[in-house]
């Protein structure tokens, strides 16, 4: 029908013509001058933008992370100058930083958490928080029940108050759960890293793993409270926390007396909870000398990119001592820096939401003592199911032997982990050279 | 009237097949052969040059109970996806079909629509209905191993439900009327009618649609992976595609993931192979 005109193909071949002449002088967008960076945390966001130049675009974090491998895998640069990817993502679509760089981060942070960045011997991202971990507890439901959480010093001290917190309470006739842990490995890794110290990468069946099972078990076994449902399904979750507000809420209503939570959680319920001031309290993990982490974020330059201006942008966030200071006042996240520059949490040492306690100096504590990491990307997949199968059965095991016999469900614990050890395979876990030279 | 190809001209005209046969090679063959080569080679490093390593992965894929967990579960998903699926949808077909029911449109709309929706939003709303905020439900239901698969099943089961039917439907309107009053007229009841009249007629579509339905499930990925953000509590989600998007892009084992696709493409392979012999058979 076209070519029965006979002037349709010229006019539509003009067209064409026409329309790439267009695309060929029209700039693109790659020419645009802003720095780039993907975060996938709305408080990071803010960081970088106040960098004042750099284009902040705030994606959920597995797309981004499937945006940065994409790139790596295609051997292509990545739109953004700067990604940030949480622990356990891979690092593989991150280029070493400068040595320069990475002698800067390491000089200023903690070594556990550079070591959690590294590939090899080289950083490939700057470790953006320290995360420690604490227990937020609600002061009135201790109090009353005649228990000074500021005295436990150890797991089972912690253990006993809980069993009393919640006898205390179901005398009264009201049910309430002496603490909500967080669940799945974010509970497991956590206490391995506080009570152990332990490394799972060098073997399931250390006693360190097994005992720490049996106890997180043994933690979870009780009846649970209102709104708080079942304690094996700590265990296993399909998000490590449950939702900042319901936990508050929970605590409000007196259905929860305490949650072990990490910095960020701390600065989220004082941001959206503003009821709960002056009623809260913080501490330590029960245990000496120790402290836990959950998770982290680094911030990289893509590996396929220009290093410059990922590299400048990357050293203009690690001097912004400013913009760490106002995260940590704003969002509650205890900066990277802090051990070296006590100062950044210094401003919150007489904290009014938690009546007056120094929870900076409490945070600043903590985020000295931080351990290695022990857990990475590629074991923890590994690792997981099997963790989580050990979990359920000490939890069974728990239940049945009716709280007397530690020994049945370390027994328990220690043969389901040995079935486990059988299916995984420990030789996917890299084992990564430590900064202080030490093996993992 | 159409005249045939002399083998000459046949032969003399191959040349005009060029086009596809580049674009298929551009858009199809150079994709499949280089996951060939990804699939044996460790693709772990993305700056040093690739190394074959074919004995790893299978040595890898054989020891790796995450990976047969994955495969198992799929598995028993698919089975129960599919068995669950073709009965449902029937019945709602026969139900249609059946003239008993009133506003038969807006109900074929009505259950066609999740499909049209798709994963993610069916998702969503599941979420909403598990998790209360749309009834007052437990948000932890989400957080129970053992619910997380029936929930999965469940979901997709309410999205390609409707998708079935349609298929049936239009099986069930082209079985010969004739057939069925004269049946009828002999004193058939519904079972007889439907067991020697209805079935051989719509068997062959109840294979196909049997057969992408499980082809579709084999790959199960979207679902679960909106409804519980990752392979669910203690993994009791995990499908094979999601191990395989765990290995490739939290991992980061390029190569490995491919030789997991190439798995999952057998799979599916030996399971058309097996639909298809059974089509060949139905008269």
């Amino acid at each position: 029908m076209f070519s029965q005109s006979g002037k349709t193909g010229p006019i539509l071949l003009t067209l064409a013509l026409a329309a790439g002449m267009v695309l060929l002088f029209v700039p693109g967008v790659s020419e645009a001058k802003h720095q780039s960076a993907w975060v996938f945390d709305p408080s990071s966001a803010r960081s970088y933008e106040r960098l004042g130049d750099v284009q902040v675009e705030l994606l959920p974090s597995r797309i981004l992370a499937v945006r940065v491998m994409a790139a790596a895998v295609a051997r292509l640069p990545c739109a953004a100058d700067v990604v940030e990817i949480e622990s356990g993502t891979s690092r593989r679509g991150l280029q070493p930083l400068s040595s320069a760089l990475a002698r800067t981060i390491a000089s200023q942070a903690p070594a556990a958490r550079c070591d959690l960045w590294r590939e090899g011997n080289d950083l490939v991202a700057l470790p953006r928080d320290v995360h420690p971990v604490a227990v937020l507890y609600f002061k009135e439901r201790w109090q009353d029940a005649g228990i000074d959480l500021s005295e436990i010093r150890s797991w089972p001290a912690w253990l006993a108050a809980c069993e009393r917190y919640e006898q205390y309470w179901s005398a009264q006739g009201t049910r309430s759960a002496a603490v909500e842990l967080p669940r799945g490995n974010a509970a497991i890794v956590m206490l391995l890293l506080q009570a152990k110290g332990s490394h799972l990468e060098a073997g399931l069946l250390q006693p360190a793993v097994v005992e720490t099972i049996a106890e997180y078990a043994a933690a979870v076994r009780r009846p649970t409270a209102n709104g708080l449902k079942g304690s094996d399904s700590f265990g296993v979750g399909r998000e490590p926390f449950r939702r900042v507000e319901q936990s508050a809420l929970a605590m409000l209503t007196g259905d929860l007396g305490a949650m072990i939570a990490p910095d960020w959680r701390v600065g989220q319920i004082r941001q959206l909870i503003p009821g709960l001031s002056a009623r809260l309290g913080l501490i330590p993990f029960p245990a000496e000398g120790k402290t836990p982490t959950w998770g982290g974020t680094g911030a990289g330059v893509p590996i396929w990119n220009s290093p410059s201006p990922g590299m400048q942008i990357l050293s203009r966030l690690l001097a912004d001592r400013q913009g760490q200071k106002l995260r940590y006042t704003r969002d509650g996240v205890v900066p990277v820096t802090v051990a070296q520059n006590p100062d950044l949490v210094e401003s919150s040492t007489v904290d009014d939401y938690f009546n007056g306690q120094a929870t900076g100096q409490l945070w600043l504590k903590l985020a000295q003592n931080i351990g290695p990491v022990p857990v990475s990307g590629e074991a923890t997949a590994a690792i997981q199911r099997e963790l989580n199968a050990a979990v359920r059965a000490g939890v069974a095991a728990a239940r049945t032997s009716s709280g007397q016999s530690d020994d049945f469900i370390k027994r328990v614990v220690r043969e389901q982990l040995q079935a486990g050890q059988r299916r995984v395979d420990l030789a996917v876990a890299p084992t990564r050279q430590r900064s202080d030279g030490s093996p993992p | 009237m159409t005249t045939a190809m002399s083998p000459a001209d046949l032969r003399s005209n191959r040349w005009m097949l060029a086009p596809f046969v580049v674009l298929f090679l551009l858009v199809a063959g150079w994709p499949l052969a280089r996951s060939i080569w990804w699939a044996v080679h460790d693709g772990r490093s993305l700056t040093s040059p690739p190394v074959f390593t074919l004995t790893r992965h299978l040595s890898r894929i054989g020891s790796d109970s995450a990976l047969w967990f994955a495969v198992a579960n799929t598995l028993a998903f698919t089975v129960i996806f599919v068995g669950l699926l073709l009965p449902i949808a029937l019945g709602l077909a026969l139900l249609l079909n059946s003239g008993r029911v009133i506003a038969r449109g807006a109900l074929r709309t009505l259950f066609f629509a999740t499909h049209l929706i798709g994963p993610v939003y069916v998702a969503g709303i599941v979420i909403g209905i598990v998790s209360g905020n749309a009834t007052g439900g437990s948000a932890d239901a989400l957080n129970e191993p053992l619910l997380a698969m029936p929930i999965v099943l469940v979901a997709c089961l309410w999205m390609a439900a409707g998708w079935a039917m349609t298929y049936f439907l239009a099986a069930l309107q082209s079985v010969d009327g004739e057939l069925l009053d004269a049946a009828q007229m002999d004193g058939a009841g519904a079972a007889a009618v439907f067991r020697h009249i209805t079935w051989p007629a719509i068997r062959a579509t109840v294979l196909f649609v049997g057969f992408v339905a499980a082809a579709g499930a084999l790959q199960l990925f979207e679902l679960p992976f909106v409804l519980f953000q990752g392979p669910g509590p203690g993994n009791a989600a995990l499908t094979l595609s999601m191990y395989l998007f765990s290995v490739a892009f939290e991992q980061g084992d390029l190569g490995y993931a491919t030789a997991i696709g190439w798995l999952l493409a057998l799979i599916v392979t030996a399971v058309s192979a097996a639909a298809l012999r059974k089509q060949a058979e139905t008269p």
